[in-house]
């Protein structure tokens, strides 16, 4: 016993249709809480958001990368899993955020409140939408000596991410981003492209600072109850600015950075609460061979919430 | 036509490297693994237990398939190469392919290398693209930055830098906002930095006591980009470790040699991709050099390259004429191939010969459009513009105008 916790809150690209579908239909605290979510973001977004994430017309697999609704959606399935889990008797020592997630991150810390959050994360998609030019994002299953090794294939693009020690995330213009993703191929290279139109992390969101720092300074902020363990600065954050929510979305997220510097003098059990379970998969390559911290998911892809609910209340009494 | 042999360094390293030489070169195998201590062959071939990535396994490791991939080329019967150079640690094996250093005395210089660097830590590196040594240095300099070194200048459009972590952190922002590409590396060692600078004088102990020979052909340094002397050895092998990898330099020097072959030993081609970008900057600078020399289009040529001045008084190799044939240097300001031009002269022949509201068709779409704006350059390198109806810009190497 005694491993502290960490609630783990993913950002764009880990969202799906139907993600939490199951819970939405069985679980009444997880439906009470999308819903109460929902009434507050459908004016905002033109429609209803839980229509959009469990509409049944949709296709398996079909990609859901409107930001306007993957934005609330990934905050809204993510906060009341964080409801579910504290129904459980589960709850965090520390809070930590993905890139958007940081903004869930904010909100379970109360360092802002739910409702900010959501008009927030809602604001920075019309803000994208209108004020920069699409772009894709490339997740590249290699070490980043590859931007070295092939002098001019990154020239056009910018470093969003480091995951892991092998995977990596690179945005750009669409059509740079298609060069790189076949060019790498011929390299042997495996990538994969993120339901992410917009070029977050990069100078290609400069565009939307300006309004977008407007509307930061019209949230009020607390000192966070729980300590934000911050992915942009590698470490825990002692209290949340417009600038600092600034920097989240304009510079790239050093995951790997962050949970190796977490853990270098304790062990912790961390919880990812995404609906990919990506953030606790990243941990595992991450975590070296000697330590004893552990990485949960709540929920992932492949459905089955509750049975995943039950075998992650199961995991937590061994792991922690 | 002469030859190169080029030898990679740390980041060539792959599972599998060396394939079968272990077993046709048994003796160097052998030499290997007693000065070692382990199976080189275990190590390059099955990797059990997830060394090959570390610095001091690394490096002992490329050393030995960059010599046997050498000496393969001995027993199949090739003449010896004119010129060899190798990038960091694989300037070991160009000096021990020329005779320099026999592989065990190579081997133990490279061992205790690997050992050295392998300590280094709180630093860190990281790949500048689309810059110059020169913007880069003004850069660090404005921002303040002056712990930040130039470890690599790989290829014009190539650098990598090196230095303490915390400025290294601080630094990504502040090239990004100069319109840099700039990506941290995995590493903990500032390598080729001043950081690095004790482990150079603990390496230097051992390396003052050998005695080197004559190199039996002309061997280039990291350092200085020049062919090794003799009484350089030594001295050369020490700063590299804290110096600048002068590689473009390294490789337009073998360019100015005239007809060139390169070839790349040892595993992998990043050499050969890098030499390929050097050698596309070093015509394009001898091609600029040349028709500067024709009064009729000089005053066209400066406005559209103002680099130009960074052209070296290198001889004009055969190659350089060929390309000249090959690809006409247009002199009537419409760019018959705009993807022949950087994006500054696109914008500026764009807007002297296209005025807001010309009609384009564009490669992704039907039907006809009009732009709203000017040719402008966007984030440092996109030459675009906007078309009437679209929020988003064009790319103007995707636009045709239509000729009415």
């Amino acid at each position: 016993m005694g491993k502290k916790q960490i609630f783990m809150f993913s950002g764009q690209g880990s969202q799906y249709y139907q993600m939490g579908k199951e819970l939405y239909q069985n679980h009444q605290l997880f439906k009470q809480s999308m819903d109460e979510c929902n009434a507050f973001v459908a004016p905002l977004i033109g429609m209803s958001l839980t229509e959009v994430i469990y509409n049944p017309k949709v296709e398996k697999g079909a990609i859901f990368d409107r930001l306007l609704y993957t934005n609330p959606a990934l905050l809204s399935i993510q906060y009341s899993l964080v409801r579910v889990l504290k129904d459980m008797g589960v709850y965090p020592d520390f809070v930590m955020g993905y890139s958007l997630g940081e903004v869930t991150a904010a909100i379970v810390s109360e360092a802002i409140s739910l409702e900010d959050g959501l008009k927030l994360v809602v604001d920075m998609a019309h803000l994208a939408e209108e004020e920069t030019p699409q772009a894709r994002m490339l997740a590249i299953m290699a070490e980043k000596i590859i931007v070295v090794q092939n002098p001019d294939l990154f020239s056009k693009c910018w470093l969003t991410a480091t995951n892991f020690t092998e995977n990596f995330v690179i945005s750009g213009l669409p059509h740079d981003i298609q060069s790189l993703q076949n060019d790498l191929k011929e390299e042997g290279i495996t990538t994969q492209k993120l339901p992410v139109n917009y070029g977050f992390h990069t100078p290609l969101i400069e565009g939307l600072e300006h309004r977008f720092k407007k509307i930061l300074s019209e949230i009020s902020y607390s000192g966070p109850v729980i300590p934000i363990i911050s992915s942009r600065q590698n470490e825990v954050v002692a209290s949340l600015t417009d600038e600092y929510f600034w920097e989240v979305i304009r510079y790239p997220v050093n995951f790997q950075k962050t949970i190796e510097n977490t853990v270098k003098n304790e062990d912790f059990v961390f919880i990812d609460l995404g609906p990919s379970g990506s953030l606790a998969t990243s941990i595992k390559y991450i975590l070296p061979p000697s330590s004893n911290s552990v990485a949960l998911q709540v929920m992932n892809q492949y459905g089955k919430n509750l049975h995943m609910l039950e075998k992650f209340g199961d995991n937590l009494l061994v792991n922690s | 036509m002469k030859t190169t042999y080029l030898f990679p360094g740390q980041g060539s390293q792959k599972k599998g490297m060396g394939g079968n030489l272990f077993d046709e070169f048994p003796e160097i195998t052998k030499k290997a693994n007693d000065l070692l201590g382990y199976s080189i062959k275990e190590l390059c071939l099955n990797d059990p237990d997830k060394l090959l990535n570390k610095t001091q396994y690394t490096q002992p490791a490329l050393y030995v398939v960059n010599a046997l991939t050498f000496q393969k080329k001995m027993k199949e019967g090739q003449k010896q190469p004119d010129f060899v150079a190798g990038h960091s640690l694989g300037e070991y094996s160009a000096l021990q392919a020329a005779g320099v250093m026999t592989f065990e005395e190579g081997l133990k210089l490279v061992i205790k290398r690997g050992e050295l660097m392998s300590k280094a830590e709180n630093g860190g590196m990281a790949a500048i693209l689309n810059s110059s040594e020169k913007e880069i240095t003004k850069t660090l300099e404005d921002a303040g930055l002056n712990d930040i070194d130039i470890a690599n200048l790989n290829s014009p459009k190539q650098i990598v830098v090196s230095g303490s972590r915390e400025n290294m952190d601080k630094a990504l922002p502040i090239f990004e906002k100069a319109n840099m590409v700039f990506i941290p590396l995995n590493t903990s060692g500032a390598f080729h930095s001043r950081y690095m600078k004790d482990a150079g004088s603990e390496f230097e102990k051992i390396v003052r006591k050998m005695t080197f020979s004559k190199a039996k052909f002309q061997v280039i340094a990291n350092v200085n980009a020049k062919p090794y002397r003799k009484n350089w050895v030594a001295r050369n092998l020490v700063n590299q470790i804290s110096n600048c990898v002068k590689w473009t330099e390294s490789m337009e020097y073998l360019l100015g040699k005239g007809e060139m072959k390169f070839e790349e030993l040892g595993v992998g081609d990043v050499l050969t991709k890098l030499q390929l970008a050097i050698k596309k900057g070093y015509d394009a600078k001898n091609l600029t050099e040349q028709v500067k020399n024709r009064p009729a289009e000089q005053a066209e040529i400066k406005e559209s390259k103002k680099e130009d001045k960074a052209s070296k008084e290198a001889p004009k190799t055969s190659v350089v004429v060929e390309k000249l044939e090959t690809t006409p240097v247009e002199s009537n300001g419409k760019g018959e191939d705009k993807t022949m031009l950087d994006p500054k002269t696109m914008v500026a022949q764009w807007n002297k010969n296209y005025v807001v509201g010309t009609k384009v068709k564009s490669d992704y779409y039907e039907e006809v459009l009009e732009t709203r704006t000017e040719a402008l350059m966007l984030f440092g390198f996109r030459a675009a513009l906007y078309v009437k109806g679209y929020n988003g810009y064009f790319d103007l190497r995707e636009v045709q105008p239509i000729s009415s």
